[in-house]
């Protein structure tokens, strides 16, 4: 069993990652995306700081969308989600690792990419390590609920366009809680209560996407 | 393994009722038919992939839809397509596929039946339509499963492993196992006295 599952974790890491281009793509779409923010606004400091929790989340957000189809899009046209039914390793775990695998190689890059980002956008830097981890629970929830968009959408024409619309909705109140807590962390204080709000959300979502995604793969097969 | 009363729709289109069938240990069938017929989806049903709209499967007298587990560690499913992906190198895909579904490693036994040894470190999207079959029918080779479910696993194969393929078929047949193969082409070189031809146009 943890032979599979590791076997598991490392093909789905090299598939998402072909090469050393891909966590560079997006990190190059992170980047871009922010940097239209100071152009549009502005120079004034004062505004982008007010803007700037805003600005990471909707970004990192947008980011997840454009990634969106590293989940199945290969593995339906290789047929190989018949043999991960098959398979003595439970649906549900497989999902879980796919999204974990999916968050390695999006959400990780742009954790490690924050620090640099913050002086960008000038923010205070003391409570830098509490954005990261609410940036943490806020990018796996996203990678949970795109997988179960993604999943939802499979084999469907326009994929990635309804996906969207799917997905949007949803994380909504992920960004809710996360823009908050950074807005406490710009004030200075330690967020507890949005943080755990986050948790919250996180766990739920670990609860209910296996069930939802597997179930969903297993219309998709019929 | 018995197929009892089965009827099978797909989208609006029922392709089989009150269809029965019994499929016995150390025989080798073979499903024929006109496309369309439903051989495919016959024989995804048989996997599990698809639930039947009413009837039941049956494997050595266990409900399939409820022993699900219990029957998947007997399968070895092969469809059109080869499961393999494109972005890995032959090497890993093998791996993988033979440590996901429990079954020896064709690479570490050493043996080569399909010549496949050469491609190993090649990406699969480096690779020709018969070399990827002959990749995916690599892991035949030694595999202890006793129901294979393949799905016109010839396509695309060169004449010399054709042989080479009936060999692993009939040593599988002696071993006791059941294939459940749909093919297009004539069957001369399977054993005749275990090899059963069933022809979908005629049954329904």
């Amino acid at each position: 069993m943890k032979n599979i599952m590791s076997s598991m974790f490392y093909r789905e890491l090299k598939v998402q990652n072909k090469s050393l281009k891909d966590p560079l793509f997006v990190i190059g779409v992170y980047l871009s995306l922010l940097l239209v923010f100071p152009l549009s606004l502005g120079p004034s400091s004062d505004l982008l700081k007010s803007f700037s929790p805003a600005i990471i989340w909707t970004c990192s957000l947008i980011t997840f969308l454009t990634a969106i189809e590293k989940f199945f899009i290969s593995d339906i046209s290789e047929g190989y989600l018949e043999q991960l039914f098959l398979s003595s390793l439970p649906l549900s775990v497989i999902v879980l690792i796919k999204a974990f695998c999916h968050w390695i190689s999006v959400g990780l890059p742009l954790i490690i990419l924050f620090p640099l980002i913050s002086i960008f956008l000038n923010l205070p830097l003391n409570l830098l390590w509490i954005i990261c981890f609410s940036l943490f629970l806020g990018t796996l929830s996203f990678s949970l609920i795109g997988i179960m968009g993604a999943a939802l959408v499979i084999g469907a024409k326009k994929s990635n366009v309804i996906v969207i619309l799917i997905i949007i909705p949803l994380t909504i109140p992920i960004l809710i809680f996360g823009i908050s807590s950074t807005l406490f962390c710009l004030e200075g204080l330690i967020p507890y209560s949005t943080l755990y709000l986050q948790c919250m959300s996180l766990s739920f979502l670990l609860a209910i996407a296996p069930i939802v995604t597997s179930s969903a793969i297993k219309i998709y097969l019929e | 393994m018995k197929l009892d009363n089965l009827e099978i729709v797909k989208g609006f289109n029922r392709l089989f009722s009150k269809f029965n069938y019994i499929f016995n240990f150390g025989k080798l069938y073979i499903l024929t038919g006109s496309n369309g017929i439903g051989k495919t989806t016959l024989l995804r049903c048989i996997c599990g992939f698809l639930r039947p709209e009413s009837g039941s499967l049956l494997w050595n007298n266990l409900t399939i839809n409820i022993e699900y587990n219990e029957y998947a560690k007997n399968i070895f499913y092969l469809g059109h397509l080869d499961s393999l992906s494109p972005n890995l190198s032959v090497w890993d895909n093998i791996n993988h596929l033979s440590i996901l579904q429990g079954i020896p490693n064709p690479f570490n036994e050493g043996i080569d039946l399909f010549q496949i040894f050469h491609l190993k470190d090649l990406h699969v999207y480096q690779l020709s339509a018969g070399q990827k079959r002959r990749v995916a029918l690599s892991l035949l080779n030694l595999n202890k499963k006793s129901l294979w479910v393949l799905d016109e696993p010839l396509n695309s194969v060169d004449k010399r492993y054709e042989k080479v393929f009936i060999k692993l078929i009939n040593d599988h047949i002696d071993n006791n196992g059941i294939v459940i193969m749909s093919s297009h082409d004539t069957v001369h070189h399977y054993k005749k006295a275990s090899t059963q031809i069933i022809n979908l146009d005629v049954i329904k």
